[in-house]
């Protein structure tokens, strides 16, 4: 008994062999995706892949296939690569502004049913076509890497409000949101962060520039580094803010909804450009970014009203705040919101010098 | 009541982990999306529900077997006669075969969905079994050693949960009790798939050493998975959107997705594996407590008895393909595992107190 059973276990080891393996050398691992909208509704997939150069340094490569399906695209960029391309590590996937505005939904789908694909993968539209990113070779760390760590730094430091693939489908399936993502142009060789593009559903509508970034992010998140520059009498100062909080405060949510919002922030001024920031100017400072922030932050939640679309989340306040919350009936009365804003700064420092 | 001897008997806590062992099984990677979509977001409370109904079945289980001091076999023979009560206790056997089923084969889909799509089912689960086969070979000590790492090694786990907290809206959760209670309660009935298995304890109660002792770390075991499923569940329903949730079978392992670890790219891979640990006591108990019921109404020795229960496990589980097929079996066995705790075990302690109260008057 106990040596038939010995023998059993040791068969065991020679089940490791069964499955497909997939060596690190021998294949093609994406970095980045991007997709185009090419005329009768068929789409071009663009594909990127870091090469390791033998001296160290990493340069891309990059496949193109054109199909109706998003799908087809991935078996016909398979038939140009030497090694099979996996999928595992994509870190970036960017949408040209076409197709973007015809809708994403296919695609984000296919991201979202593979178990293989991480929920912390950035997307991101472009200012014109993805293909013309990802044909260029940026960066040192190779495009995908470099686009990722571009995107990264802005969200988790400066104002481009935080998404990725996780969140862009929470607020795709939640009824009480939508979705947004980062926007990109290319610029000479650089790629640069030129706003946020927002979504009715899955087709991008709108397109905030930066400096609409900062009260947008304000709106939703606590954050640091946001940066502000403004005037105040004839000179100009930049805040950087330190911590952030807002309330949200819905009325009859379900008939005619009021909103008031209080953003309260304590700033750090880094830049004047004035001779002295003596206590007065400093106060006058302040008044001046609470008035911009309430005009700003007033004037985007009009914005998105108009537009009949929700990046912020205003149903998702209205939703805590009401009992038995109807997602249709806000829908409609949605239109009908006004918005109320206040906000309170507290300017605590003005660097180094006095 | 047949005598254990002493030496084969496991101490009264180990109660604990024999318990929540086999409670948390496959059900948490993914039971978050039933329980949405019949109680939205208060799914949580529903929890708090199931456990409170959990604790009332085991302490009701130990009312019941701690009358007789012996197994549920002696229990179903005193009550109902030899033959009634055999084919009683053969219903809980089959009942307890096709939980190991389901365990088996939900696990291998969670394998070849999210990490070896082209793997052989039945190699899979041969390969598993025969690690059963080892385990229960050894008698309840090794099955409850087994319990013991299935409930510390993938502890670990538990930290994962803190990272899908920064993705998260813990707005989702208000308002709170926006749901009927009848709504909650549907939701609870959801939950017991999840929570099976403690049933077991109706075997292996003549095992442990002052049995009547053990009933707190019992409770406490149950307690304990109550508050992991509430952890889940209030996490998840903070960091997917409603119908975000209802969509995802495998809801944690999706959320295992977000964390980020310098030097593990993808942790869900890592959980799948270590937990293996944990549906490994759960076959083992299901299958150790099947087969001494056997022995017990069969008069015969438990090794063929294991044996013949592996190969049916492994039969079984080859002919399930798709993702219907185990759906269903999912489905079933939650459906018999409900009428089992909340319709059978009341019933069976009603029915042993009168007995006993009736007994008791006319002996005196």
């Amino acid at each position: 008994m106990r040596k038939y059973l010995f023998i059993f276990l040791l068969l065991n080891f020679f089940l490791t062999g069964c499955v497909e393996q997939k060596i690190i050398d021998d294949i093609n691992i994406i970095s980045a995706v991007g997709y185009d909208a090419k005329e009768e509704g068929k789409v071009k997939g663009t594909v990127v892949i870091p090469v390791y150069k033998a001296d160290q340094s990493i340069s891309s490569e990059t496949f193109i296939a054109e199909a109706k399906v998003s799908k087809e695209i991935n078996r016909q960029i398979q038939m140009k690569s030497a090694d099979p391309l996996e999928n595992g590590a994509i870190e970036v996937v960017l949408f040209g502004q076409d197709l973007a505005e015809k809708g994403v939904y296919e695609i984000t789908d296919t991201f979202e049913r593979d178990a293989r694909i991480g929920a912390r993968l950035f997307l991101a539209v472009v200012d014109g076509t993805a293909d013309e990113i990802l044909k260029k070779n940026i960066g040192n760390l190779g495009t995908g890497t470099h686009l990722n760590t571009l995107i990264e730094h802005n969200m988790r430091h400066r104002e481009l409000p935080r998404s990725n693939l996780h969140l862009f489908m929470y607020s795709y399936y939640s009824r009480v949101r939508d979705p947004f993502l980062p926007y990109l142009k290319l610029e000479g060789n650089k790629v640069k962060v030129e706003g946020v593009a927002l979504f009715d559903k899955d087709k991008a509508i709108d397109y905030l520039n930066d400096k609409d970034m900062f009260f947008f992010k304000a709106l939703m998140e606590n954050f640091r580094n946001g940066a502000y520059t403004y005037n105040v009498g004839d000179h100009l100062v930049t805040t950087y803010n330190i911590t952030m909080k807002r309330q949200f405060d819905v009325n009859k949510a379900m008939t005619q909804p009021k909103v008031n919002v209080l953003i309260q922030l304590e700033a750090h001024i880094r830049e004047y450009t004035g001779k002295k920031l003596d206590p007065k100017i400093i106060d006058k400072a302040r008044v001046a970014f609470e008035q911009d922030i309430n005009k700003k932050t007033k004037e985007l939640l009009e914005r998105f009203r108009d537009q009949h679309i929700d990046p912020v989340g205003v149903g998702m306040h209205a939703r805590t705040q009401t009992r038995n919350f109807d997602e249709e009936k806000w829908n409609e009365v949605y239109q009908n919101a006004t918005f109320h804003v206040s906000s309170k700064v507290l300017i605590t420092e003005t660097g180094v010098i006095e | 009541m047949t005598r254990i001897p002493e030496r084969l008997k496991v101490s009264p806590f180990f109660a604990f982990y024999l318990v929540q062992a086999i409670q948390i099984g496959v059900g948490i990677l993914g039971f978050q999306r039933l329980l949405t979509k019949a109680a939205g977001n208060d799914a949580w409370i529903s929890i708090l529900f199931a456990g409170i109904g959990v604790h009332v079945i085991i302490w009701m289980t130990y009312k019941i077997l701690d009358k007789q001091e012996g197994d549920i076999t002696d229990v179903h023979k005193i009550l109902f006669g030899k033959w009634i009560g055999a084919a009683l206790s053969l219903l809980l056997i089959m009942y307890l075969s096709l939980l190991s089923i389901t365990i088996l084969r939900t696990y291998i889909e969670v394998v070849q969905v999210w990490i070896f799509p082209g793997i052989r089912i039945s190699l899979f689960s041969a390969s598993i079994l025969i690690i059963v086969f080892y385990v229960v070979n050894g008698g309840l000590r090794t099955v409850t050693g087994m319990a013991v790492l299935g409930v510390i090694l993938p502890a670990y786990l538990l930290f994962s949960l803190f990272y899908p907290l920064k993705y998260s809206f813990f707005e989702n959760l208000l308002p709170i009790f926006d749901h009927s209670i009848l709504e909650i309660l549907q939701s609870t009935k959801q939950v017991t798939l999840s929570i099976l298995g403690f049933e077991t304890l109706l075997f292996y109660y003549p095992f442990l050493k002052e049995a009547r002792k053990s009933q707190k770390w019992a409770h406490l075991g149950s307690a304990s998975t109550i508050f992991v499923y509430l952890a889940v569940m209030v996490v998840s329903t903070a960091y997917f959107s409603e119908e975000q949730l209802m969509r995802n079978i495998w809801a944690t392992l999706t959320m295992l997705k977000i964390v980020e670890l310098p030097f593990v790219e993808r942790v869900e891979y890592v959980a799948i594996s270590s937990w293996l640990f944990v549906i490994l006591p759960n076959i083992c108990l299901a299958i150790w407590a099947a087969s001494r019921g056997l022995k017990r109404i069969l008069n015969k020795k438990q090794r063929p008895m294991v044996v013949l229960l592996l190969i049916f496990v492994c039969v079984v589980s080859c002919t399930l393909r798709t993702r219907e097929q185990v759906d269903m079996l999912n489905n079933y066995t939650a459906q018999i595992g409900f009428f089992l705790i909340y319709g059978y075990i009341p019933f069976l302690f009603l029915f042993s107190t009168v007995y006993y109260r009736i007994k008791g008057r006319k002996s005196t």
